[in-house]
């Protein structure tokens, strides 16, 4: 049930990250330059980090159970194997497309 | 009626030094009061106690007014669900010494009204396991002269696990969306229907499909995953869902499977 607490965290997370971009869109960079650099600010990120990272971990580590990934007529990916291979296909998928958009 | 398991803790109740377990259950006794309370039970503790002991050694021995379902004592009919110290759980598996030490708090299953005690309203659930057609949907009758329907090792893989569902509820005691919105078709049903959907010799999963894709089927779910960890037989209906989740997402790309 801790994944579901992490919606509390992201949630406020948001609010504070709409309130700087407020500060940026405002042209009042001090503001938000101290509002960033606050201790506050800095720990309830980290505190956010970490239940989003858990979120993100417990999340993508179902993936390989849910969604089989067969290797061949008789062989299935174990559940880790079918997140390596989610992940590498995701980095290339990733790369085409930065090099096709952006780089090229 | 005096079996002799109960003479032997009759007479470990009067030597002393006897261990005692105390349990803490909800009463609920509508012909007596309106308001739901609390009463405490001491229980004498054998290490080989599980909590239906002590229930049982409660109706027997100190209130016979206390009301709770229980059948086969073994984790096979369903029957005897309750939350233990806050956890679904099957009474007959869950043993005393667990909670050595604390006081056990045994009230009704959560998310389903109290009709009395510790006994709670399944008809919502019932209606739910109805409602997703559990049987073999079959297009084409196979004659009897044809034989037996036969499946592959694999192919009874595919749905065995989500068969082995003994309809306790714990799932649905466990799901915070169910807790929310008692129109969500919920785990056990969805696994139900997911073991025929599965099943090779079904030839009409798409039948279902309607109540599974839902707004309350399937799509209610966020993927807490709490169900799965509730179940005592490893029905696993967290992936029931999410498989049916995937088969509704890809079915307009697939052509439809054809049974045996």
């Amino acid at each position: 049930m801790i994944r579901e607490l992490t919606s509390f965290f992201i949630s406020i997370y948001a609010i504070i990250y709409i309130y700087q971009l407020s500060l940026l869109a405002s042209g009042d960079f001090s503001s938000y330059d101290l509002f960033v650099r606050n201790p506050a600010t800095i720990g309830f990120s980290i505190i956010a980090l970490f239940f989003t990272l858990y979120h993100a971990v417990t999340w993508f580590s179902l993936m390989g159970r849910i969604q089989v990934v067969k290797l061949g007529p008789k062989k299935t990916a174990t559940p880790l194997q079918a997140i390596a291979i989610n992940l590498l296909l995701l980095l290339i998928v990733s790369y085409a497309i930065v090099y096709l958009f952006i780089l090229r | 009626m005096a079996t002799r398991s109960q003479g032997v803790l009759d007479k470990m109740t009067k030597e002393s030094g006897v261990e005692t377990a105390t349990l803490k259950v909800f009463r609920y006794r509508p012909e007596v009061q309106t308001e739901p309370y609390v009463q405490e039970y001491k229980v004498p503790y054998r290490r080989d106690m599980v909590v239906l002991d002590a229930l049982n050694y409660i109706k027997d021995h100190i209130d016979g007014t206390l009301s709770y379902r229980w059948s086969c004592r073994m984790g096979i009919c369903g029957s005897c669900g309750a939350n233990v110290d806050g956890e679904p759980k099957l009474t007959c598996a869950s043993f005393l010494h667990e909670f050595k030490g604390k006081e056990i708090k045994i009230e009704p299953l959560a998310n389903f009204p109290v009709i009395k005690d510790l006994i709670v309203n399944i008809e919502d659930f019932m209606e739910k396991l109805d409602h997703i057609k559990p049987w073999i949907i079959r297009k084409e009758e196979t004659p009897l002269e044809k034989g037996e329907y036969r499946q592959t090792p694999e192919e009874l893989e595919a749905y065995k696990q989500f068969s082995m569902c003994i309809n306790c509820m714990l799932c649905y005691a466990a799901c915070p969306i169910y807790g929310m919105n008692e129109e969500f078709l919920g785990p056990a049903a969805t696994a139900l229907a997911y073991r025929y959907i599965a099943d090779t010799r079904d030839q009409d999963h798409e039948a279902r499909f309607p109540m599974v894709h839902d707004k309350e089927g399937v799509w209610e779910c966020t993927l807490v995953g709490e169900c799965s960890v509730a179940c005592p037989k490893g029905v696993d209906p967290m992936l029931a869902i999410q498989k049916t989740k995937i088969l509704g997402a890809t079915q307009i790309l697939k052509p439809p499977r054809r049974g045996k």
